[in-house]
């Protein structure tokens, strides 16, 4: 009986003691390997995803604003324009106090500027184009920016104002207690705003630019309330601004016979400057032109970057001083004319995405200026 | 009969029980510290994002009002907070002011999450260190009721205001309340970029002039617009 009782009795004994063999545990490894990893590129996907839709979410969110800024406020642009006696009555000797020619006509004048073009040549004091990639703009518009509390009502004060992309460090603006190891270079859309006690729209009236000279001037740490930089960031990651002044062929009743050309005729090349006689006798405009006259429509365009982005760049440049791609930015934007701007936009687009591999987002409306009489 | 009888006795051991719940309790003890490390920092990103959406708020009312629009922060103590014994900044409020004596809500008041303040250092809060005392409206009425045991006219506040053309101003002296006209106007001025922010941070970070995490708004005063810097 004894025998093969004992089978029996260390039967379930045995059970007890069975562990995992080898293989089941090297199976079940496996297995649990194979789902860690699935788990942690899943993990990682969302992650990056996550990061990245935010940092998008959030720059643009600034992008917009600053584009708000400039729309809401190009489209105050003002010239004031009047009428006048041709020149030829005030260049005269008037020593005698007669003039000896009688004047001719009437003419357009204005004391007021709007100029668009090149920002590495309307921003004296900013750099080359690699650092002022793309367009600036200068206008006078009633925005009534004060220093002195006194004029803090009088929101209609005429104030100078201009926008441009600029590549610049935060050295003089960022707070002391954050480590001061990185700065951070960025390009950013400065806003040139000179308040209305510093308006020098009348100090030189034949040239006009004294109150555009201090555009681009970096910022200064000892600012005063009465004295300040008076160009500033508005949004960090703007990598340019394009500036199309344009014109609605059909409004001007000019369209008929002429289907070749475009709306942006009026700046071709996308200078515009309104002390500039061009087109004369076309569009209907008699024989000044767009002399004194607003652009009525102006397309703006900005090219947004994410943070995420311009810190891998700034990292990735070599040192973080060199602007990585304003030349090639600006270089593009010249190489085709004003009609030719969405295949441009292309290829910036183009360039951002293939060669730096970087987020962006381009923004663009058209503005209609409500100053600009375009009418002979 | 031995069968059943031996498997009912195979339970844990006393030993076994302990070194699991040794195991559970020392992994618990790992995670909490991080985990409430990401609960307070999310609490400060939530809070300052709050802030900066609030701050464009309150400038974009003052630009579409074509008027003066302040935000103010409310400094008192609260003895439920983490720092019951002082006085901090806990909350904001959007304030519009159109007349001496006359103060009306353009908001309602927005309380930090608990466990976040705004420094009240000078390093970390520039734009905060001038406080007035809170005063009665014209009806007797308080603008801020603090919650909890603080008495309304023991809050103090600091205010930054909002004007049309989009720029801010800081109030620097205690006659924005009291004085005529042209001393109200002259309270608030203009502080310089590089001093022009303010700081959320944790408050157990409220004596440190270098806190571990934070969150800290700079508001350029003439272009209104806010940048932020984190860590």
């Amino acid at each position: 009986m004894n025998v093969p009782l004992l089978p029996m009795a260390g039967r379930p004994h045995r059970r007890a003691a069975r562990a995992f063999t080898l293989v089941e545990i090297l199976v079940s490894l496996g297995v649990l390997a194979i789902l860690l990893l699935i788990s942690a590129e899943v993990i990682g996907t969302v992650q990056t995803t996550w990061s990245n839709t935010n940092a998008r979410v959030s720059q643009f969110r600034e992008a917009r604003t600053a584009f708000d800024i400039i729309t809401r406020n190009l489209s105050q642009a003002s010239l004031n324009t009047y009428l006048d006696y041709d020149n030829n009555y005030l260049s005269q000797d008037d020593t005698a106090g007669v003039s000896p020619i009688a004047p001719t006509r009437y003419q357009r004048k204005s004391d007021l500027r709007f100029v668009s073009g090149k920002a590495s040549t309307l921003v004296p004091s900013g750099g080359g184009a690699g650092i002022l990639p793309g367009h600036a703009v200068f206008f006078q518009a009633p925005l009534g920016v004060a220093h002195d509390p006194a004029f803090a009502g009088l929101d209609r004060l005429l104030c100078g104002r201009g926008y441009f992309v600029q590549f610049t460090s935060d050295e003089f603006f960022r707070p002391e207690f954050i480590a001061s190891g990185s700065l951070r270079f960025r390009y950013r859309l400065m806003e040139y705003s000179p308040p209305a006690e510093q308006n020098l729209i009348y100090t030189d009236p034949t040239v006009k630019a004294a109150w555009m000279a201090k555009a681009g001037v970096p910022l200064q740490t000892n600012e005063t309330s009465v004295d300040r930089s008076l160009t500033r960031p508005v949004a960090d990651n703007i990598v340019a601004l394009v500036i199309s002044p344009m014109v609605d062929l059909s409004a001007t009743g000019a369209t008929a016979g002429s289907g070749s050309r475009s709306s942006t005729l009026i700046a071709e090349n996308f200078e515009y400057d309104s002390e500039q006689l061009t087109l004369a006798n076309q569009l209907g405009l008699g024989q000044q032109g767009t002399q004194y006259l607003l652009p009525p429509l102006v397309r703006v365009v900005l090219v947004a970057i994410d943070e995420t982005s311009a810190e891998r760049l700034s990292q990735t440049s070599g040192s973080p001083s060199t602007a990585p791609f304003g030349t090639q930015i600006s270089d593009l934007i010249t190489s085709r004319p004003a009609s030719q701007l969405n295949q441009t936009l292309d290829d910036i687009g183009k360039i951002l995405r293939e060669q730096y591999r970087v987020n962006y987002r381009i923004f663009s409306a058209t503005v209609s200026l409500r100053g600009a009489k375009w009418s002979t | 009969m031995s069968f059943p009888q031996r498997r009912h006795n195979r339970a844990f051991t006393l030993i076994e029980m302990i070194s699991v719940i040794g195991i559970i309790a020392l992994l618990v003890a790992l995670v909490t510290p991080t985990l409430l490390d990401v609960i307070r920092s999310t609490r400060l990103s939530a809070s300052g994002d709050s802030l900066v959406n609030r701050l464009s708020l309150a400038q974009q009312s003052a630009v579409s009002m074509g008027s003066e629009v302040e935000m103010r922060f409310y400094r008192y103590t609260n003895s439920s907070a983490e720092r019951p014994g002082e006085e901090l900044f806990y909350a904001y409020q959007v304030v519009h002011s159109p007349q001496a004596g006359v103060e009306r809500a353009l908001s309602e008041v927005y309380y930090l999450e608990s466990g976040i303040i705004l420094s009240r250092l000078e390093q970390l809060s520039p734009l905060l260190q001038t406080v007035n005392g809170q005063r009665p409206n014209a009806d007797g009425n308080y603008l801020f009721k603090p919650p909890g045991n603080a008495q309304p006219d023991n809050v103090s506040y600091a205010a930054m205001r909002f004007f049309a053309d989009g720029s801010m101003r800081m109030l620097t002296s205690s006659s924005a309340t009291t004085g005529d006209l042209d001393s109200r106007a002259r309270a608030y001025t203009v502080p310089t970029f590089n001093k022009s922010y303010l700081t959320i941070i944790e408050s157990k970070d409220a004596q440190s002039a270098q806190p571990r995490n934070f969150f800290c708004v700079q508001i350029d005063a003439y272009t209104g617009k806010t940048r932020v810097y984190r860590p």
